[in-house]
């Protein structure tokens, strides 16, 4: 039925009895009438026949078992992933570590966990509706399986300096928690070292060697959880904070994660910059988009660029939506924070501070007060708790300036060993180049979304260590914290990829298993002369056990577990030009001459770091062993009769006591 | 939005948390008091565990409708934090004792960490 249906038409008007009767209506009807004797014959529009129905595709096998797969697909490969460890430990060979390091000698059961756990991950992401508690488990298994591989192939803690510190914690904690003065920098930030030695009288223990063997694959976890909460806030979503942790883990080849201060620090570093930049985190303008300062007059001149950044820097942040306990609770904690890591490490309270100034200046947080008590507290440090640094070592906070020479340090002095060695210090130089270029692309990005690059900021703050001169491992420290921001914004970019090219996710995934192939190459890149067995530090504890104090007992070179006890009862030589280490010495037995020490110790890393990195001849430590016992003045005390690199030579005539009446010191 | 089973199972997982701190501390404790030997590690990871974790979930306890990554991190966070203080404490004013200090931080922790095995936010 059409409107004209509804109207009288010429006929009916000429039938009806009403027709006559000229009402102003009728009259304006008939009007219309009387000029179109009849309506225009009605257009109809041509009916288009609907498409013929297809019968619709039969589902695939994986659309009709769609929910199985997403409720059990990820947690049987997480499971698949932890049971290929034990095979990993069985089928790895650690006694043909060589320059390439770990990725050569790992079985295939290993590569298998570590593929199941990206699996799992992916599996989990890419469900229909991703299970919280399941992307955290597939991360603890991906981050075991990655970072953590080391810790469960190896028999105990790699890396010579985690054992040194835990000799810095056992002289803490022999001393009765007074620090040694003058025989280490690090001293000068004892509060890691206390904490742990408080822990270990407190638990009972006398060493620490379990903590070190798992200590990087669970900070390397609690910095997952920094990241995913970073990321939560920073990228919104329920899938990119995921991956901004796995991209995370995949690109820290760092190995600063090691049982450290500066470990502990980045925690304190995220837990602050998470509440930061999440509930504490808000805008100088309101929730509507209005300035907080006062509109200009229409038609003004546009005031001069400085002086809309005063008028930005003294426009308070608007409140966060926090009730006022809440918004103090979240206070307190971050300050606690702050306080913490100042007598914990030098660099990361300047880190933390540096990047919360910049937030704070650009308005993103309320609570600027917090870099206020920061810098209180590094100077009543300075000033009062750590008096002998300032008086003694201010070249440590003001550095000389010479930031060439910290890049040859930090750099060019890296590139040396054998191939293996080069290519695996030229991926490194590789994955450190592609951060940036993640997190560069990726601050475009997140301009165009939200035409912000504070975040970029945060990652560029950190570079100012570089003009500190902070020597060797400053590179690593700069990359080290302006890590997490890059791949937050690097993941922004993988996010824009997905949404613009559909195809890009399996790209991606492949993406990923590279990655992490490359993450376990590189961080175990220097395992031949990294690894370290327990054996190695129980003959160390036999010679502390039997060398009288006061005596010099020297290692070869810094691997392996030298210095977990007794550190401040013997001397180590040193300090002779050209013989800081014997390995790289060209003439070794002139510096064993000149140093003159009363115990040498060995270990096999040691042999295998003269060989790979400073190209020494293979068995270069036991033929110097061997000409120091020729010439009469050593003797060998020990020699393990499963390594023979792992060897004591003690000097003729020098005094060794029974370990049997040597009670441990302290 | 979470649903309410969801808040209802995030509750119970914070009262099991703070409930398990609770213990760990208190045997941490007596196990310090009657000095039993560490044997496989049992007494360390104890101690290590609560002294990082339950001062922190005291705190972060508080926090009322935070995602679970904000309450571990901040719990780790303020754990972490806690312990490197108390020790700096007692190497500054050298006044080294670790037994006192651990039976401080649990005497401290335990009645807001009961307080959350209650009310949990």
């Amino acid at each position: 039925m059409t409107t004209q249906d509804t109207r009288r038409d010429a006929d009916s008007s000429r039938d009806s009895p009403r027709a006559a009767v000229p009402d102003s209506e009728a009259t304006q009807v008939m009007a219309v009438g009387a000029q179109d004797l009849a309506d225009p014959p009605t257009t109809a529009l041509p009916i288009i026949p609907p498409p013929p129905v297809e019968d619709p595709a039969p589902p695939t096998w994986v659309e009709r078992n769609r929910p199985t797969i997403d409720r059990w697909l990820s947690p049987a490969l997480a499971v698949l992933a932890l049971a290929m460890l034990p095979l990993a430990v069985a089928t790895t060979d650690l006694a043909a570590l060589d320059g390439w390091g770990l990725a050569k000698v790992l079985g295939a059961p290993a590569w298998l966990a570590l593929l199941f756990a990206i699996g799992a991950c992916l599996s989990e992401l890419y469900a229909k509706r991703p299970r919280i508690p399941m992307l955290g488990a597939a991360t603890a298994v991906l981050i075991l399986c990655s970072t953590g591989l080391p810790s469960v192939i190896q028999p105990a803690a790699r890396f010579g300096t985690a054992w040194t510190i835990t000799g810095f914690v056992d002289a803490v904690a022999v001393a009765n928690g007074v620090p040694p003065q003058g025989l280490d920098a690090r001293f000068s930030w004892p509060a890691f070292f206390a904490q742990w030695a408080w822990f270990r009288e407190a638990a009972g223990a006398d060493q620490l060697d379990v903590v070190l063997r798992w200590f990087p694959a669970a900070v390397v976890a609690v910095w997952a959880i920094g990241i995913y909460a970073l990321a939560r806030s920073m990228l919104g979503g329920s899938r990119a904070p995921w991956a901004a942790a796995w991209l995370f883990v995949g690109l820290n080849w760092i190995e600063q994660d090691y049982f450290s201060p500066q470990a502990t620090g980045i925690c304190l570093l995220l837990t602050v910059l998470t509440f930061a930049l999440g509930p504490l985190a808000t805008r100088r303008t309101d929730a509507s988009g209005v300035p907080g300062w006062p509109a200009p007059h229409v038609g003004a001149k546009r005031l001069p660029l400085w002086h809309r950044w005063v008028v930005s820097a003294m426009t308070p942040p608007n409140r966060p939506t926090l009730p006022p306990r809440q918004l103090l609770l979240v206070y307190f904690c971050a300050a606690l924070c702050i306080l913490a890591v100042i007598p914990a490490h030098q660099l990361t309270p300047f880190a933390i501070l540096g990047q919360l100034a910049l937030l704070a200046l650009v308005g993103r947080y309320r609570g600027r007060g917090l870099v206020l008590i920061g810098i209180l507290g590094v100077l009543v440090f300075i000033l009062i708790a750590a008096r002998p640094i300032w008086t003694t070592q201010i070249g440590l906070f003001i550095g000389d300036g010479n930031t060439g020479a910290a890049l040859e340090a930090g750099v060019a002095d890296r590139l040396t060993g054998d191939f293996g060695q080069q290519i695996v210090k030229y991926g490194r130089f590789l994955v450190a180049a592609l951060s940036y270029g993640l997190g560069f692309l990726g601050a475009i990005i997140y301009w165009r979304r939200r035409r912000d690059l504070v975040p970029i900021g945060l990652a560029v703050v950190p570079m100012g260590f570089a003009a500190q001169g902070y020597g060797g491992e400053g590179f690593l420290r700069i990359l080290l914290f302006g890590l997490p921001i890059l791949t937050i914004l690097g993941t922004d970019l993988l996010r824009f990829l997905v949404r613009w090219r559909g195809w890009m996710k399996p790209v991606l995934a492949v993406g990923m298993v590279a990655l992490f192939a490359m993450l376990i190459f590189l961080r175990g890149g220097n395992d031949s002369y990294q690894v370290v067995y327990p054996r190695d530090a129980e003959m160390y504890r036999q010679v502390v056990a039997t060398t009288p104090p006061g005596q010099n007992v020297m290692p070869l070179s810094d691997p392996g577990p030298f210095a977990i006890e007794g550190l401040t009862m013997y001397g180590r030589g040193g300090g002779i030009e050209g013989c800081g280490r014997i390995a790289p010495a060209t003439d070794k037995i002139g510096c064993i001459a000149q140093i003159n020490p009363d115990v040498i110790v060995n270990f096999g890393s040691i042999e295998a770091q003269g060989v790979y990195l400073y190209l020494n001849k293979p068995g270069w430590s036991l033929d110097l062993a061997n000409t120091l016992i020729a010439q009469g003045t050593y003797y060998m005390w020990f020699q393990d009769p499963t390594d023979p690199y792992d060897f004591v030579l003690r000097k003729t005539g020098a005094p060794v006591i029974d370990s049997a009446t040597q009670g441990r010191p302290g | 939005m979470p649903s309410a089973a969801e808040l209802t199972r995030a509750r119970t997982a914070r009262r099991g948390v703070a409930v398990m701190l609770v213990v760990a501390g208190v045997v941490a404790c007596l196990l310090n008091v009657f000095d039993v030997a560490g044997g496989s590690g049992l007494r360390l990871a104890l101690t290590v565990g609560f002294l990082l974790l339950g001062p922190g979930w005291a705190a972060a306890g508080f926090l009322r409708r935070a995602p679970a990554a904000h309450m571990w991190l901040l719990t780790v966070g303020v754990g972490v934090a806690t312990t490197l203080l108390a020790a700096q404490v007692m190497v500054s004013a050298t006044w080294w004792h670790p037994d006192l200090m651990l039976y401080i931080v649990t005497a401290l922790s335990v009645p807001f960490l009961l307080r959350h095995a209650v009310v949990a936010q």
